[in-house]
């Protein structure tokens, strides 16, 4: 049966990828989640996630040209889809409703 | 930016056991010029492979866990007769899952390990034995076999058949309609 929702590293890759722009490819994006998401990530892990996400038209990926500090291999570059976008705001909307009307998360941010 | 070299065994490990085009390694070799450490890249190495793995072969890393767990319990099966029914039990179920994925490795399996276990059968002396430690004695050898052959053949099997063949899991897909 298929998932009907973004995982949290799935949301967090996204809105990586939204927020670098056009210069979106592994270690980038490793490191804006690494940074603002104050987690350490696993490239393999970042790959794997984005893989799912293109193969679901969330995400595409073009190839740049070779460079002599990657031995030679491309980057991929990453871009968020409309579909993308839209699965990002959904899962917004979704999270910010559950968010509403919790007593013990209102007046503070710890 | 460093002219460092990475680890030369974690490199042919990722380039050997991960289908890649050449952008994560590329990622990874970036991310160790600019000053991450072996250990870094030795631990992003070991996960790319994992994750592979357990994306890709998830029902032969079953096969290799039951297998695992069948050799063990044969192997005590050898000596104690009295764990043959349990053994038994978990080859019925490892050869039921084996039956659903790929047909032909469970009757070379099979095969396999009887023709392991004919010689010692063969010369062996159960003259001496009553029919039903026979029966047990025939049934734990076989199992010896089984666990033996099972454990060899399903690593054969994942890098044989596991990537593109019929233990490959299909892709996970992901809808998002509200």
């Amino acid at each position: 049966m298929a998932r009907q929702h973004l995982t949290d590293f799935e949301l967090m890759i996204l809105l990586a990828i939204l927020r670098i722009g056009e210069d979106a490819y592994g270690v980038p994006i490793a490191r804006e989640i690494e940074q603002t998401g104050n987690r350490s990530v696993l490239l393999g892990a970042i790959y794997a996630a984005l893989d799912r996400l293109e193969a679901n038209d969330l995400v595409t990926s073009t190839y740049g040209d070779p460079t002599p500090e990657r031995g030679g291999r491309a980057k991929r570059f990453f871009k968020v889809t409309g579909k993308g976008l839209k699965a990002v705001r959904d899962t917004q909307r979704a999270f910010t409703a559950l968010w509403s009307g919790i007593p013990q998360l209102k007046g503070g941010t710890t | 930016m460093t002219s460092r070299t990475p680890p030369k065994l974690a490199a042919a490990l990722l380039r050997h056991l991960t289908p890649d085009d050449g952008s994560l390694v590329g990622d990874l070799e970036e991310g160790f010029k600019s000053g991450k450490t072996s250990l870094w890249y030795w631990s992003q190495v070991l996960g790319i492979v994992l994750t592979n793995c357990v994306q890709t072969h998830t029902c032969a890393i079953s096969l290799v866990l039951a297998a695992v767990v069948v050799s063990v319990g044969s192997t005590v099966g050898w000596w104690q007769t009295r764990f043959a029914v349990p053994v038994l039990l978990g080859m019925a179920i490892t050869s039921w899952k084996l039956w659903r994925l790929h047909r032909t490795s469970l009757v070379i399996l099979y095969v396999a390990s009887v023709a392991l276990v004919s010689p010692y059968w063969l010369s062996a002396d159960t003259r001496s034995m009553t029919a039903a430690n026979q029966v047990f004695w025939t049934i734990t050898r076989i199992l010896g076999g089984y666990g033996v052959v099972g454990v060899l053949l399903v690593p054969f099997l994942i890098l044989r058949l596991g990537r593109s063949g019929p233990l490959s899991d299909p892709p996970l897909h992901i809808s998002v309609t509200r």
